[in-house]
């Protein structure tokens, strides 16, 4: 058999496992391969622990689901990851225009309808030389604003708030991911621990709890049975729960 | 032992090979007939469409919690053709979400009871069992590179012993379909492997 004798369309072609010689070196190798490998074994165990795993499992949640949570999180991730990149570049400009210029980058913030009034206490104007802040201080500023107004309680604008929060949310895990991939697993471990100290309710929490226990099995601290026992207290159909019992697992054995 | 007389003596041990009852016309099969007939298929279907060996039992359980969901649904005509549509989309699925999944579980956490399975059910000494690892892992290297529907034609074809008639049964598409996706899925697989050489990434 060689790639000449292939079958086009209408004629049965033969497996190339069972052709008795096989003229290309390429496909001849794939058959020693196939060969080897072989069809899947039928199993009689496999298909009771199957059915006992079914039997048990009440869960709907498919992969469909799991990967609209995954995709859901990697575009939060991407979107902070270009944020931070936006932010970085903008912090790094070394001469800051004077404020109200023609040529002022303006903070990357949601317009403001009612405008504050210029003297309030709580609000002290700025000179004509003083640099703009950068778009973070920005944002909190303005979310301190109806303060400034005289409110007594401030009620932050939730739109950029709530952004800004998820971006640096999002972005501690980002560096906790890139700290693990370049091999330093005691830095992503510290970065995913301020995570869950600053962000007690993220929308990340989950994540954060096993990527917290990836480094824990990583550095074989003491605490990844723990950690894991809390994340199958916390989340016990999360979609991490396979792995948090493989670490429990050699115990109870 | 050949593989034709593997084939037939683990269908002659296995209860799968055992046919039911002929249902009444429109009549639906009961769940768990249907995870007795399948099963195995659902199982050989997840890996021909691209799925991991170690990912294969969770696949399958997919598979049939959607089929619990779904049986009451089904219009009884051919239910193995339903199967395999769903197992593509989870399959899909699956692999869609597998790049962020790997990335946290990067370093795979060993599995006890695989390992304890090993034990129990050895057969193989350690040299065969390299050989047949490193030839999994060269057959895996090729397979990924292939398009989908090539791979999955030639996995089910050259692999599982499925005929063109029954694949093209299950895709839904002529014999002719099947049997010119099988001629491109060779060239592919002849030119991966010839890449692959090249590139010492292949022994």
């Amino acid at each position: 058999m060689s790639l000449n004798d292939l079958p086009t369309g209408g004629s049965a072609p033969r497996a190339l496992r069972d052709a008795e010689r096989i003229s290309d070196p390429e496909l001849a190798f794939g058959a020693q391969l196939l060969g080897a490998v072989g069809p899947l074994p039928r199993s009689e165990q496999r298909k009771r622990r199957g059915w006992a795993r079914l039997s048990s499992s009440s869960t709907g949640l498919g992969w469909r689901l799991r990967g609209a949570q995954l995709a859901l999180a990697g575009v939060l991730i991407a979107g902070a990851s270009s944020a931070g990149v936006i932010q970085y570049l903008r912090s790094s400009q070394t001469t800051p225009a004077p404020r109200g210029s023609a040529a002022e980058p303006r903070p990357r913030v949601a317009p403001v309808t009612t405008p504050a009034p210029l003297a309030s206490p709580a609000q002290p104007t700025r000179s004509a030389s003083e640099p703009a802040p950068p778009a973070s201080a920005a944002t909190a500023e303005l979310g301190s604003r109806p303060a400034a107004r005289g409110a007594t309680r401030a009620k932050p604008e939730p739109s950029i708030t709530k952004a800004a929060r998820s971006e640096a949310e999002a972005q501690l895990l980002v560096e906790a991911m890139r700290a693990r991939r370049s091999g330093d697993p005691e830095r992503a471990g510290a970065l995913v621990d301020e995570y869950r100290l600053k962000h007690p309710n993220g929308a990340l929490q989950e994540e954060a709890l096993i990527l917290s226990i990836e480094s824990a099995v990583t550095r074989k601290a003491g605490n990844s049975a723990a950690l894991a026992r809390e994340y199958l207290t916390r989340y016990p159909r999360g979609r991490f729960r396979a792995q948090a019992q493989r670490v429990l697992a050699p115990e109870g054995r | 032992m050949s593989s034709t007389l593997q084939k037939l003596t683990a269908e002659s041990l296995s209860v799968d090979a055992i046919k039911p009852a002929p249902r009444a016309e429109g009549e639906l099969p009961s769940f768990q007939s249907v995870y007795d007939e399948h099963f195995h298929d659902v199982l050989r279907w997840a890996r021909a469409m691209g799925g991991r060996d170690e990912d294969l039992d969770d696949l399958a359980q997919e598979v049939f919690i959607i089929v619990r969901r779904k049986l009451l649904r089904f219009d009884g005509a051919n239910l193995a053709g339903w199967l395999y549509r769903i197992t593509q989309r989870t399959v899909r699925d699956y692999r869609r979400a597998a790049w962020f999944r790997n990335l946290l579980a990067r370093k795979k956490i060993a599995d006890p009871e695989r390992a304890l399975l090993k034990l129990v059910e050895p057969g193989r000494g350690p040299a065969e069992e390299q050989e047949l690892r490193e030839a999994r892992r060269s057959l895996t290297l090729i397979l990924d590179q292939m398009s989908s529907k090539q791979r999955t034609a030639f996995v089910l074809f050259e692999l599982e012993g499925y005929t063109g008639e029954e694949i093209a049964a299950l895709e839904g598409a002529p014999v002719s379909t099947i049997f010119t996706r099988l001629h491109h899925a060779r060239k592919e697989f002849a030119a991966i492997v010839k890449r692959l050489k090249a590139e010492r990434r292949l022994g």
